[in-house]
């Protein structure tokens, strides 16, 4: 009556063989099918809804046609949606388009991976009312980028890089008190077992992003304030490569904040203010941090890991500069690598061994203490030349 | 009713002088009503008028009414101020069932009763308890429905000052429970087993009191790689069972507990230990973290646990229901009485009995051990599609496609309250635990609070944008929560204090409203199935959807 109209009812009629239909029948057929097809989709949608879907789709259909005892209707059973061409020569016509394909292809393709079975995964939606900042939710401050189903683990769908809009960012209570802690540990108990503990929560857990900014903060800010104070700067940087090891974060963008504090670990001038105090193992870890640190970003800022060696090479190279400091550029040049080693360490070796070799004598150098130094230093580059051979 | 008013207006007109004088009676005898109508009905009206030959009819319709006929589909009667909705038989015949007196309170010698009085005995005050106790149990049978509130709000009043002067913070919990009146069940109830009974004391005794300062926590159970194939989820009465029934016809229980505490075996393992933990790998040594249940020829529309958790119904397209053993993993029963597909199927809450609604317009009432129907339960005008029981087990009420919800009793098997007001399918319901309200969700989103003993609506609770899949009270009754296809669960603040008297609730009418106290987004979760445990800890499940 409305939306079926009659020629549409002479045009499946002589589709199937009937040419001659008297004209009065065809309204009446019209409202007919029209009331039929009304009374199927509204079946339907029933289904759909018991289904726990909003989206209508051919199962439902078909669904709705067994209720009514009608057979289904064949044919639209694939998961992809019907894709319809425009008919040459008329604006508003559209058609299927059947493709024809060879029956040895259908039969010799390769068989399909066969879907993941499915699982059921817990986590918390909330706790106490509050939502925790975990993957399984989502981000607190939904910018406007489209995210692509989050069906396997976390993706950095949180806070794109590029995306420049200010972000207000207000920290959790629980966050706020987790990094409390974390700072008056490292600042205060670095040797307890606490601590520890402290680390490898540093190093697997996976809310503590909105953090990073904050512990980059406190890294720099307390390297560049106690330099002499020695088990802090340890603390520290073990809690740098905790940090590094976390998977769950990216440390990326604050790498430019971290590494003026690992580099003043490795090549200052005086490491702590007490002569037991064992700035040797504090170069050497900060040496292998280093070498982790530009062997994991170094592909992707490509001026890092040349930066990283100059500035090696100047501590290096310069005789005005303390023997620790000598110390510490030869571990971070030995942990870069045997090419590092070949290039950079080997032609330079001879001047600096016959600025050396005085400082290890007895007789020339009296002061003990830079005695020894001296001889780590030459240990050092024993070690360094030795693993470019092997 | 539409024109009530109107047509006692013209009760009065008895003879042909009183026409004359009567201003209404005229205005309507010179002026045209005017009816708004779409192009489609208006056609299929005509057409049924000269069909039928009703000559006089058309012969009023022509005089009389004036239709403004728009083109294109019928619009809502809600964007219309002047319209009401009528459904079936009308609001007059609902208010002649609504007048039926029902007794909604709570079951006597429950468990929760049990330990409110097992608290009491402890204190100095349980003479007065006692008393006030009997007084319900007597009062309740002659009540009638109206009556029902405000005998209950005296006794509340009663009751709160005993809480106040023990200051037991146990007792206080119980604020809307124990002032409900007690009846007896007209069902027989199974026995409970005792450690059953001692594991739901305890849970009892543990539970977290949830109100609108104190908000739930909320564990969420995900169904990664459904490919749009779940249908439905249940979640047991204490978190660690969580069922999905799927297109198709598996029904897929999975054991949450034992999942959670085989990743966390694993680490530390004793040589002693090995044993039982390779047992338990065994079982899965087919790779399946699930149990898997076949036996539907059909989609699995409908999954219920039973409240102790042993046994799952299951209910399908194929118009059965299947009883499944959890202990077992088999199937034991499959009930054959519907001729359509059974969209609901739901335990009651002391187990052993259970109800089904289906497309035949029906519902009908089972019992566990009867392969037919005890009751069933016929006057709905469309398909049934969701039955919930009511928490003293004597009453059961269900939603359908006519938009109605209708309570119906379980002894008598007749209907005792029709609730209109939705404006679309109806999908979910839920029981507060204190026996006096009931919830409904539609597809539209909107949630309505019902009274049952009135009949009529608290408020409508409107915040959803698509339907609403799941609804569940927590256990004293003061939070509900609501789980939509738009991927949120929404918790509000239902509690109504008695307390307050009509001069304060003039003032501060905002603290007495029903309000939405907090909306949990999910990643493109739809939710469908909520359950408070017992312990007051929500529990949530949804099929991880693909953005269109």
């Amino acid at each position: 009556m409305s939306i079926v109209p009659k020629e549409t009812i002479e045009v499946i009629a002589q589709s199937i063989g009937i040419t001659n239909l008297s004209p009065d029948v065809l309204p009446a057929i019209a409202s007919d099918v029209e009331y039929r097809v009304r009374e199927i989709m509204q079946e339907a949608i029933k289904c759909m809804r018991h289904s726990r879907r909003t989206t209508l789709t051919a199962v439902d259909v078909d669904s709705a046609l067994g209720l009514r005892n009608v057979e289904p209707v064949y044919g639209f059973a694939s998961g992809d949606p019907l894709r319809f061409k425009r008919a040459a020569g008329h604006k508003d016509l559209f058609y299927i388009e059947d493709k024809d394909v060879e029956f040895k292809e259908v039969i010799e393709a390769p068989l399909p991976k066969a879907p993941l079975d499915t699982e059921v995964v817990a986590h918390w939606l909330a706790i106490e009312g509050v939502q925790p900042a975990i993957p399984e939710n989502p981000p607190p401050e939904v910018l406007a980028v489209p995210s692509d189903n989050g069906k396997t683990a976390y993706k950095e769908d949180g806070i794109p890089v590029d995306i420049k809009l200010p972000v207000k960012h207000v920290l959790s209570r629980e966050l706020q008190l987790y990094f409390e802690k974390i700072t008056e540990l490292t600042v205060s108990r670095s040797d307890s077992a606490l601590f520890k503990e402290a680390l490898v929560s540093l190093a697997t857990d996976s809310g503590i992003h909105p953090l990073v900014p904050y512990f980059t903060f406190f890294v720099a800010d307390e390297v560049s304030r106690n330099l002499n104070k020695f088990s802090l700067l340890f603390a520290l940087m073990r809690l740098v490569w905790s940090l590094l090891q976390n998977p769950h974060i990216h440390i990326e963008p604050y790498l430019h904040q971290l590494m003026p504090s690992v580099m003043t670990c490795l090549v200052a001038k005086r490491l702590g203010n007490k002569f037991s105090d064992n700035h040797w193992d504090l170069r050497n870890f900060t040496a292998n941090l280093v070498a982790s640190i530009c062997k994991r970003f170094g592909h992707v800022y490509h001026n890092l890991q040349p930066r990283v060696t100059r500035t090696l090479l100047h501590a290096f190279l310069d005789p005005s500069k303390a023997l620790p400091q000598h110390y510490g550029a030869i571990q971070g040049l030995a942990t870069l690598g045997p090419n590092v080693v070949r290039l950079l360490v080997l032609p330079n070796l001879d001047p600096y061994l016959r600025l050396l070799e005085p400082e290890m004598q007895l007789e020339k150098q009296k002061n003990e203490v830079k005695r020894h130094e001296a001889w780590l230093v030459y240990g050092a580059l024993m070690l360094a030349c030795a693993c470019m051979i092997v | 009713m539409m024109h009530s008013r109107d047509l006692q207006k013209l009760e009065g007109v008895l003879s042909p002088s009183h026409l004359e004088e009567m201003e209404f009676a005229r205005s309507l005898r010179q002026s045209k009503v005017s009816v708004k109508i779409c192009q489609y009905s208006y056609d299929l009206l005509i057409q049924y008028l000269h069909k039928t030959q009703s000559i006089t009819m058309l012969g009023i319709v022509n005089e009389r009414i004036n239709f403004q006929v728009s083109p294109g589909q019928p619009s809502s009667i809600s964007d219309d101020a002047d319209v009401f909705t009528l459904v079936g038989s009308g609001h007059d015949a609902a208010d002649l069932v609504n007048q039926k007196e029902i007794h909604w309170g709570l079951l006597e010698d429950s468990l929760e009763e049990r330990l409110e009085k097992a608290g009491d005995r402890i204190t100095d005050s349980d003479k007065a308890d006692g008393e006030v106790k009997d007084g319900d149990l007597e009062e309740n049978k002659k009540r009638s429905a109206d009556g029902g509130k405000g005998g209950s709000t005296q006794k509340k009043l009663k009751k709160d000052k005993v809480v106040a002067t023990t200051g037991k913070a146990s007792r206080s919990e119980s604020s809307t429970t124990s002032g409900a009146p007690r009846v007896k069940p007209e069902l027989t109830l199974p026995i409970i087993p005792t450690e059953v009974e001692h594991s739901i004391l305890e849970d009892l005794r543990n539970r977290v009191q949830l109100s609108s300062m104190t908000l739930p926590s909320i564990s969420f159970y995900t169904f990664i790689n459904t490919h749009n194939g779940l249908n439905c989820a249940s979640i047991s009465h204490d978190g660690s069972l969580v069922a999905g029934g799927f297109s198709d016809s598996s029904l897929k229980v999975w054991d949450m507990a034992k999942l959670g505490q085989q990743t966390g075996n694993t680490p530390s393992q004793g040589e002693n230990e090995l044993a039982p933990n390779e047992n338990i790998l065994n079982a899965n040594a087919k790779g399946r973290s699930y149990t898997l249940f076949r036996g539907h020829s059909g989609p699995v529309y409908s999954t219920t646990f039973s409240p102790y958790g042993d046994f799952l119904l299951s209910s399908s397209s194929d118009s059965t229901i299947r009883l499944w053993s959890t202990k077992l993993n088999a199937n034991l029963v499959c009930y054959k009485g519907h001729n359509y597909p059974v969209w609901d199927v739901q335990f009651s809450p002391v187990g052993h009995y259970f109800a089904s609604a289906s497309h035949d317009r029906t519902a009908r009432i089972w019992s566990m051990d009867r392969i037919q129907p005890l009751r069933i339960m016929a006057g709905h005008l469309s398909d049934v599609d969701c039955v919930q029981w009511h928490a003293n087990c004597n009453y059961v009420a269900t939603g359908s496609s006519d938009r109605t919800v209708r309570l119906w009793d379980v002894q008598s098997g007749e209907c005792v309250r029709i609730f209109i007001g939705h404006r679309s399918m109806i999908l979910c319901l839920a029981m507060s635990p204190d026996g006096r309200y009931m919830a409904s969700g539609d597809e539209d989103g909107k949630i309505m609070m019902w009274d049952l003993a009135s009949g009529r609506c608290v408020s409508p609770l409107v915040g959803h944008s698509s339907c609403v899949w799941s609804l569940s009270f927590s256990c004293e009754g003061s939070l509900l929560a609501s789980g939509s296809a738009d991927s949120t669960v929404k918790i509000w603040d239902v509690t109504k204090s008695l307390k307050v008297s009509k001069t304060e609730e003039n003032k501060n009418g905002k603290t007495n409203r029903l309000r939405s106290l907090k909306t949990l987004p999910t990643k493109s979760t739809p939710v469908y199935a909520l359950q408070f445990s017992r312990r007051n800890l929500l529990f949530a499940a949804g099929a991880l959807t693909k953005i269109a």
